[in-house]
């Protein structure tokens, strides 16, 4: 349950750091959460996890905007792979960059009890 | 895990995570802007309805700016002061077509490099070398910063700036995500070298080069008959007193011997061209053109007066056309196309009248050869025995970071830029560096009453000059060729390279405007013009030019508008894309006369089957007759056969000696009634030929290009609209963000002329009628947002490529909008 919640927690930390902060936010909320989040968090996991879920979620926002459409076609115009591809580098741009936040707050967390 | 360990590879993982965010991956911008949801490119669907009701506060405005965005993209702007109506427009513009703001007027001020790369230096330096940087400082410096022209540029960068303030991160447009950059902010002097581009487009015309070319060829007197400074055919601007069209062919003296004394010219035009490299394309004389008409009340079946107006430009997403409507009280009320760049609409119509251009193509530069002090640094040049001290301009070229990647020094004289070709220095005087347009013009012309008022605000007009065509209420139609002739001493040519060390060669003054061709409601109830030599030189003999187009769409516009005694909107219309062709209708007669010597027929089955195709052909160019391409095909192998005197003999292919002048197509139609005319003759082969065996070799010739071309005769890639297209490129190239082989009808010489390679055409159709209420229909190719995500970047299309016209919706006040054409609504607020 305790793991549950800190994802959504960072997932809400992550999508709206991102709106107001870009895509910086995702590496410092990363390194934050592990810092704070409980062990029974297990926080390398739920920070990383909630900070793809936020930016799943942005790109569900981005995608119900009525140009959103026309704009998959002229990525898949101009990019040498599908629209689902570049879907995919968004959330693992994301994964790497929590993923490593996360891992180096862990690794300086205080000696949890 | 180790800590360390744990914390060595979480690093690591960052730094990579963190790098790929930042730098550029090979072609990859940085992918942290580029990537994250919310603000980078996933983004541009939410900005691809930017017409969502909003409100914008902003201290630049001075009153509350009502602006509804039709359901076709279109701005209405409502606003109770002038200022505040071109404040908003500069927003909306720049709401949809930001890039091309910024792209457009680097290219004209040779920046391009800051924003692309060092790519695009060549261009940069081609740019600078014209000296647009020098013309606009001096138009910045001299202007009067209180006129209403300069206001109106300076309230119109003020809106673009407005935008660029209150853009968020979604709105940043795909090309600066492209390019890693942010957009850079706009200046009233944008404006302006925004018109000096436009000049160079429309208004560099020279002819001096291919003449030059052919007499070292075939010697002066029969370069002077195939470039000629009178046109042989005579459809002018200005009705002639004949009111038809009247053929002046003039014998051609035989291929001379080449004249070696124009070869150092020919060295230095060469050389001035490859200096002014990117922008000098000669793109053929049938393949570009603008069109516009009027039809006075006596010959429409409303009694009121049309116009029709039908420029013609490079073709691009976006379009060069902005289209929008100004609504200021009682004061102005004007729609149509404006440049995005300019607060002004350029074509289209008020509650009074109508008006449109096409290019005049007069010759207003010159060349001249000039005597320096120094043959590598010069600083002064030699004028009337004294020497005279060159200006000397430093230009610096940078890259997007600011660092220096080369500098020039530029030189001029009273004329105008020096480029050194060769061992000669060159100067080339323009009638753009004696001053451009500065707006005052189009205020007047979107503010104006009466056809007469229109003609007043006009006449001072100067560059590039257009035949301004003009209809209103009460019926009146005229036309004006209008801009700034140069008076140039002696006989008056401009097309032959002067002496710059004699003071006595300089232009002695302009053209008063009474002297322009003109012509007010004429007897015969139309005008027209379509880029042909505006006056009928029995009426009027003053130079104004040389090697016009050829006048196939004149004729052919004036040919559908005598037969029309009862022309409707509907009518005008489908002029604009009418499938027919006066060239046509003049050569394939020519061509089927040598089908009834029946033993050469026998002798050349091919030519048989060709000419037995073109007798089925009704000359018409839609996009599912097959004789077009036959045509064309034969039309391209009769040039090659009978110019090929003006071939050189030995040069590089692909190199510039290797471009053959290629006398206009009138000339050949005239030599089609000498048949044992010298010309006739192919030299490259051993026998002499006269015209038929030419005909008969060009009928064959042109049909087996045309099958190795597109199969066998007839079959469905013989289709004009699968043989031909348009080609509609974004401005930088993206084939992604391009609409490309667009079946259209048109071809060579119709009233809706396609190039070759299809990147020219119409770029705004517009018809209206002059009746108690103006009512307006047009379209043209692209739509109104520059975002590829838009509904609106490329919806007029369909209608363009079926000649359709939208109906334009101008209602007087915004709460008078139909509700169910409104997109959206922003209100613009005084704000701090």
């Amino acid at each position: 349950m305790v793991v549950v919640y800190w994802i959504l927690v960072m997932a809400n930390a992550a999508g709206w750091g991102t709106l107001v902060a870009g895509w910086v936010a995702v590496p410092v909320v990363g390194l934050a959460g592990s810092l704070v989040a409980p062990k029974a968090s297990r926080p390398v996991f739920s920070v990383t996890t909630g900070a793809v879920l936020g930016w799943a979620a942005l790109l569900a926002l981005d995608a119900r905007a009525p140009g959103f459409r026309a704009f998959l076609d002229v990525l898949g115009g101009l990019l040498p792979v599908r629209p689902l591809v570049v879907a995919a580098a968004t959330l693992g741009l994301a994964l790497v960059l929590a993923l490593g936040a996360a891992m180096t707050g862990a690794a300086f967390r205080r000696n949890d009890p | 895990m180790p800590r360390f360990l744990q914390a060595a590879v979480g690093v690591l993982v960052l730094a990579v995570g963190v790098a790929a965010s930042v730098r550029p991956i090979g072609v990859l911008p940085p992918l942290g802007a580029q990537l994250e949801p919310g603000g980078g490119v996933w983004a541009l669907g939410r900005a691809a309805s930017p017409a969502a009701d909003r409100i914008v506060t902003d201290a630049a405005f001075t009153d509350d700016v009502k602006v509804i965005t039709d359901d076709r993209g279109v701005p209405h702007i409502y606003a109770a002061k002038e200022l505040d109506a071109y404040r908003a427009l500069g927003f909306v513009v720049a709401r949809d077509r930001l890039f091309q703001l910024e792209v457009q007027t680097r290219a004209a001020a040779g920046t391009l490099a800051e924003l692309v790369g060092p790519r695009a230096l060549a261009l940069d330096r081609d740019a600078r070398r014209l000296g647009f940087g020098r013309l606009v400082e001096r138009t910045m410096r001299e202007a009067d910063t209180t006129s209403p022209a300069f206001q109106s540029v300076k309230a119109y960068a003020e809106g673009v700036n407005a935008w660029i303030d209150a853009m968020g991160p979604a709105d940043l447009p795909i090309e600066y995500r492209l390019l890693g950059r942010r957009p850079a902010r706009w200046a009233p002097s944008h404006t302006y070298f925004l018109l000096a581009r436009m000049a160079l487009t429309l208004a560099y015309n020279d002819a001096s080069l291919i003449k030059a070319k052919a007499a070292a060829r075939v010697g002066w007197p029969a370069a002077e008959a195939l470039f000629p400074i009178i046109a042989p055919i005579q459809e002018p601007i200005q009705p002639n007193t004949i009111d038809s069209t009247r053929f002046g062919f003039v014998p051609i003296p035989p291929p001379g011997a080449p004249d070696s004394m124009v070869a150092a010219a020919i060295g230095a035009l060469d050389g001035a061209h490859r200096t002014l490299g990117s922008f000098l394309r000669w793109t053929g004389d049938e393949a570009l053109g603008s069109n516009n008409w009027a039809v006075a009340p006596t010959r429409s079946a409303s009694r009121h007066a049309l116009l029709a107006g039908d420029p013609h430009l490079e073709l691009t997403l976006p379009s060069v056309w902005y289209q929008a409507h100004l609504v200021v009280g009682d004061r102005l009320d004007v729609a149509g196309v404006t440049i995005p760049g300019a607060p002004w609409v350029v074509i289209g119509f008020n509650r009074h009248l109508a008006w449109s251009m096409t290019n005049t193509g007069s010759d207003v530069n010159d060349f001249y050869r000039e005597t320096v002090d120094d043959s590598t640094h010069p600083s002064r040049y030699l004028l009337d025995g004294a020497w005279k001290p060159l200006e000397l301009r430093v230009e610096t070229y940078r890259a997007p970071d600011g660092r220096i990647l080369a500098v020039d020094t530029l030189r001029f004289s009273h004329r105008g830029p020096l480029w050194k070709v060769d061992s000669t220095w060159m100067s080339m005087a323009w009638t753009l560096y004696q001053g451009g347009s500065n707006g005052t013009e189009f205020l007047g012309i979107d503010r104006a009453t009466s056809a007469a008022e229109f003609l007043e605000s006009s006449a001072s007009y100067a560059v590039p000059a257009q035949n301004m065509i003009v209809a209103d209420q009460r019926g009146t139609i005229a036309i004006r060729s209008t801009g700034r002739y140069p008076v140039r001493p002696g006989p008056g040519r401009g097309d032959l390279i002067q002496d710059g060390s004699s003071a006595a060669n300089d232009w002695v003054g302009t053209l008063p405007v009474e002297f322009y061709p003109f012509a007010l409601n004429p007897a015969r109830g139309f005008l027209s013009s379509a880029n042909q030599q505006p006056v009928d030189p029995t009426v009027n003999p003053r130079f104004m030019g040389a090697n016009w187009y050829s006048p196939w769409r004149a004729i052919r516009i004036n040919t559908l508008l005598r037969a029309d005694s009862q022309v409707t909107v509907d009518a005008m219309r489908r002029f604009q894309t009418d499938p027919g062709s006066a060239r046509a209708d003049l050569f394939v007669p020519a061509l089927l006369r040598v089908g009834t010597d029946s033993m050469r027929m026998m002798a050349s089955p091919r030519a048989g089957e060709a000419l037995r195709l073109l007798t089925a052909w009704n000359r018409q160019y839609d996009v599912e007759n097959t004789g077009p391409v036959l045509f064309e095909a034969v039309m391209a192998e009769l040039g090659r056969r009978v110019w090929d005197e003006l071939a050189p003999a030995l040069a590089r292919p692909g190199s510039d000696e290797a471009v053959t002048p290629r006398p206009a197509e009138a000339i050949l139609l005239g030599l089609m009634a000498d048949s044992a005319n010298v010309w006739w003759d192919d030299r490259r082969t051993p026998v002499t030929e006269r015209r038929d065996d030419i005909l008969v070799a060009s009928l064959a010739a042109g049909l087996d290009s045309a099958i190795a071309r597109h199969g066998p005769a007839g079959n469905e890639r013989w289709c004009w609209g699968n043989a031909h297209h348009a080609n509609i490129y974004h401005l930088l190239h993206l084939p992604a963000l391009s609409a490309l082989d667009l079946p259209v009808q048109s071809g060579p010489s119709t009233l809706s002329p396609s190039s070759g390679d299809g990147t020219h055409g119409a770029s705004w159709r517009m018809v209206v009628e002059l009746g108690p209420q103006v009512t307006g229909w047009a379209t043209y190719p692209g739509g109104q947002s520059g975002n590829p995500a838009s509904t609106h970047y490329r919806d007029f299309l369909p209608a363009w490529l079926a000649g359709r016209l939208d109906s334009l919706i101008v209602p007087r006040t915004a709460e008078s909008f139909p509700a169910g054409r409104i997109e959206g609504r922003t209100t613009f607020r005084k704000g701090r």
